[in-house]
């Protein structure tokens, strides 16, 4: 089924009250999750998860993809009018945005950046639409080797691309790992690392994970800023779009260009929407006419990073979708979302659940609307909320996240191990480890050891089976090549310094 | 602690303790199920790697405290609200246990609301960290039990 049947059926399916209800529910929650500083778009649908315990998959997947779209845009409100980027994803908002701002245009960045967010948001959705059922159809001739492969080059990625050391990242990656390996084993199910005790058996999960990790780690981080930071909201008061029809037409360029670097960054695995507005924001300063205006409120900087950050939400959904490997923390809480309502993303899905992908469609591009919508008009609104004091605000969250994590298997364990990731997110961000590959590693480490073993087994041991199918050896040598380059960078960068510096890098 | 051993400490930390996870995986058992790789390689194999790369910290840890001058960090961090963060969160989980979801969430959220918000906290803001306690509590339950249909925690008298 291809074209336009496609989308029929996906809104026939979705056009009813409860699922709009649950998707605009899921929207204002995200611009709210995106807005408020230090909460993202993977905490957001880590909370709201135990609501989706008890509805079907598509009602689910309304509110949770809700989530995950407004979260995105919901970060540039903060970027703009206080100048703290409310999700890594918009820090390159601040750039421009909040200088506009500050010379009264605030109303103007916040429409200009909603405005080029739906933009980009649908611009990905197309390059979605267009590549899964073409990716997924390849990808059915994927074998152990090639997700194996895949999942190391996603890995390799993540660890060399969180920022920081590159060893520091490579080592979150594998304490993420470590945590799989507890509990039964796949193949053979026999246990390892459990002595003995019998909640250990089915291994950690990925929601107490990443509340450790970020929720509880926040709660620390604002109860530590004992003096709180009062927060300046510049005005807002505008109309229309904030852009003309000429000046759309002499952004539509740098609009193509950021959009296309965010999808492909989404598509990418392993990469997200933190690094897309960055990248996003330094090519279209670097290709302008006019790079001394940007920092200093021109539009085209914000438009760059707001298109950017949104286009990876339909670019993350391609390896998710077709291949299960999620590129981002958001993509990986959707992929457990999935896993939940005993759905397993990949390339079967597309023909054995047609209809929630085509469904899911619809409710992308939906929530991408409504985003708009919501984000212009709700804005009074959602200031009033950003206002509640993070006191209040972050104990509440840990609550329901306790909530969710217990209602998972109603089991106190849950909830004991978030408090056993929280120690140990604690003890990483002291010693300056990036956060992220511990996420992602705990969520490809059980699909990269499953391929490895049953690959192995099916080549009798012979590793080099996996540099020899033509895919899986590619991504195999392209790992390699990242690897190297990343060693001889970090090589070169040490001399380098030693030269400049007469022998003293600090 | 001399700022500039950062990484070399917890590069021996981080070496000492995937040894022991080394070690450990000689625990596991084999099955004749998979004689190929069984379930024992895979994590040896990461144990290995974060081994070498902890050995990798320290090296070039030890390079660089060479290199650059003592620093110590120069005020001194009060760690007391991140004790009693943690603390408070894992006595609201073993009390969750045993005198179930509604007390015990109601007495975590008003201490966790104190031990953030500003101290000493005045009687007026410690009655709205009560009445706010006891709503979220509430609202949660009833939400939780009759709405979501999920089971919470519960206490025999509750």
């Amino acid at each position: 089924m291809g074209g336009l049947s496609m989308f029929a059926e996906g809104f026939s399916q979705i056009m009813e009250p409860q699922i709009m209800l649950l998707c605009l529910a899921g929207v204002i929650l995200g611009i709210f999750f995106g807005a408020s500083p230090g909460m993202t778009s993977s905490m957001g649908i880590a909370l709201i998860l135990p609501v989706t315990y008890g509805m079907d998959i598509i009602h689910g997947m309304a509110i949770l993809l809700g989530i995950y779209i407004g979260s995105i845009s919901g970060g540039l409100i903060t970027a703009i009018l206080i100048n703290i980027p409310g999700t890594p994803a918009s820090v390159a908002t601040t750039f421009d945005g909040h200088p506009m701002a500050e010379r009264g245009e605030g109303g103007r960045a916040i429409r200009v950046g909603t405005l080029y967010s739906l933009l980009g948001g649908l611009f990905s959705l197309v390059i979605l639409f267009a590549i899964s059922p073409v990716l997924a159809k390849w990808a059915l001739r994927f074998s152990y080797e090639e997700y194996f492969a895949i999942g190391v080059l996603s890995l390799t990625l993540i660890a060399s691309l969180s920022g920081g050391s590159v060893i520091k990242g490579a080592i979150s990656a594998l304490i993420g790992i470590l945590f799989t390996t507890v509990g039964m084993a796949p193949v053979d199910t026999v246990r390892r690392f459990t002595f003995g005790i019998r909640d250990l058996d089915a291994g950690f999960k990925l929601l107490p994970l990443m509340i450790g990790v970020y929720a509880v780690m926040e709660v620390i981080k604002a109860a530590d800023a004992a003096s709180q930071e009062e927060m300046t909201v510049l005005s807002y008061k505008s109309k229309g779009l904030g852009v003309s029809g000429k000046e759309f037409r002499e952004q539509f360029r740098n609009f193509l260009v950021s959009a296309g670097i965010g999808t492909g960054i989404g598509i990418l695995p392993g990469l997200g929407a933190a690094i897309s507005n960055l990248i996003a924001y330094s090519v279209s300063k670097n290709t302008s006419k006019h790079p001394e205006q940007y920092g200093t409120g021109c539009i085209d900087g914000l438009i760059a990073s707001e298109t950017a950050n949104n286009a990876v939400s339909g670019g993350a959904m391609i390896p998710l979708l077709t291949m299960g490997i999620p590129g981002d923390a958001g993509t990986a809480m959707l992929l457990a979302a999935f896993m939940l309502h005993g759905i397993t993303p990949g390339p079967l899905l597309f023909s054995s659940h047609g209809h929630v992908i085509y469904a899911m469609f619809a409710i992308l591009i939906i929530a991408n609307v409504m985003m708009f919508v919501v984000q212009l008009y709700g804005l009074p609104g959602f200031l009033k909320l950003l206002m509640i004091p993070r006191n209040i605000l972050l104990p509440v969250v840990m609550v329901l996240a306790s909530v969710g994590a217990f209602a998972m298997n109603n089991r106190v364990f849950d909830v004991w191990s978030i408090f056993l990731f929280a120690l140990v997110g604690y003890g990483l961000s002291k010693f300056e480890f990036p956060p992220a590959p511990v996420v992602l590693g705990f969520v490809l480490g059980p699909i990269i050891e499953l391929n490895f073993r049953r690959g192995m087994m099916s080549s009798y041991g012979n590793f080099a089976a996996f540099f020899a199918r033509p895919i899986s050896g590619t991504v195999l040598v392209l790992t390699l090549l990242i690897l190297a380059y990343q060693f001889l960078a970090g090589f070169r960068k040490r001399k380098h310094a030693k030269v400049q510096n007469g022998g003293n890098d600090a | 602690m001399d700022k500039k051993y950062k990484d070399v400490i917890v590069g021996i930390v981080l070496a000492a303790l995937s040894v022991i996870y080394l070690l450990l995986s000689f625990q596991i058992k084999l099955t004749n199920i998979d004689r190929v790789v069984g379930s024992r390689m895979f994590p040896q194999i990461c144990g290995i790697i974060i081994l070498v790369l902890s050995v990798c910290l320290i090296v070039g840890g030890i390079q660089r405290a060479k290199k650059t001058e003592s620093e110590k960090s120069g005020e001194r961090k009060s760690y007391t609200r991140t004790i009693l963060v943690l603390g408070s969160y894992a006595c609201y989980i073993f009390l969750m246990d045993k005198i179930g979801f509604a007390v015990s969430s109601v007495i975590y959220l008003f201490s966790q609301m104190a031990v953030m918000g500003k101290w000493p906290a005045g009687r007026k803001s410690l009655l709205l960290y009560l009445l706010i306690a006891v709503a979220v509590s509430a609202a949660i339950y009833v939400l939780f039990n009759h709405v979501f249909m999920l089971i919470l925690p519960k206490a025999g008298w509750f």
